[in-house]
């Protein structure tokens, strides 16, 4: 009996692969329809990407950063409110 | 989703503001807000911004970055000017580097959570009022 894996391995965010890894997305889409306009004006501020060693590497929106994603991130931990 | 799922790092801040009673200024976060509305939480995080004066590879460039960042969201958020948390007294605690699970509404048709990543920046500051 045999049986195959595969494992997947994050590839490392570097100045080189970032573009590769996080091609750019349209910021103007109707996920955010219905949401406060001042939310969404922020959501478009540009954030610094760093690579494992804390050197920026780029630029990229809040929204891009996957910032929304978090939205349901646990809500009973404060320490990981975010702005 | 797969910005997520391959855990773009980026850079922020927490910013702990006592005063001169030691007592931490906490703040509710407005109903507006997309991500947590409601939630009581620190005085203040947020991310310092490409832009000039915020940004820097180096270590002390970067923590003089956020300082700038963490004033100018003081004001934003709460009203604090710049001329009751000046920089110098902003005190850089670490750096700490993690990575928070969620399985946000955003990505509710898929079925494994996600990750969002940052490199976060402590920092804390006495102001200037009573």
């Amino acid at each position: 009996m045999s049986a195959t894996s595969t494992i997947t391995q994050a590839e490392p965010i570097t100045a080189q692969s970032i573009l590769r890894l996080f091609p750019d997305i349209d910021t103007s889409s109707a996920e955010l329809d219905g949401h406060d306009e001042e939310q969404i004006r922020l959501m478009d501020e540009v954030c610094i990407v760093l690579d494992e060693n804390d050197k920026p590497i780029g630029n990229f929106s809040k929204k891009i950063c996957g910032y929304l994603h978090t939205s349901l991130m646990q809500k009973a931990d404060l320490s990981q409110a975010i702005s | 989703m797969t910005n997520i799922d391959k855990g773009l790092l980026h850079r922020a801040f927490s910013v702990f503001l006592f005063n001169s009673k030691n007592e931490l200024l906490i703040q509710q976060r407005a109903t507006e807000k997309i991500t947590f509305p409601d939630m009581w939480t620190n005085t203040c995080c947020s991310h310092p911004l490409g832009i000039p004066g915020e940004g820097g590879a180096e270590l002390a460039e970067a923590v003089q970055g956020v300082k700038r960042a963490a004033q100018r969201k003081l004001d934003h958020e709460l009203g604090i000017k710049a001329v009751q948390v000046p920089i110098e007294d902003f005190k850089f605690l670490t750096r700490i580097h993690y990575k928070a699970p969620s399985d946000g509404k955003w990505g509710e048709h898929e079925s494994k959570s996600q990750t969002c990543e940052r490199k976060r920046n402590i920092l804390t500051s006495r102001d200037q009022l009573s």
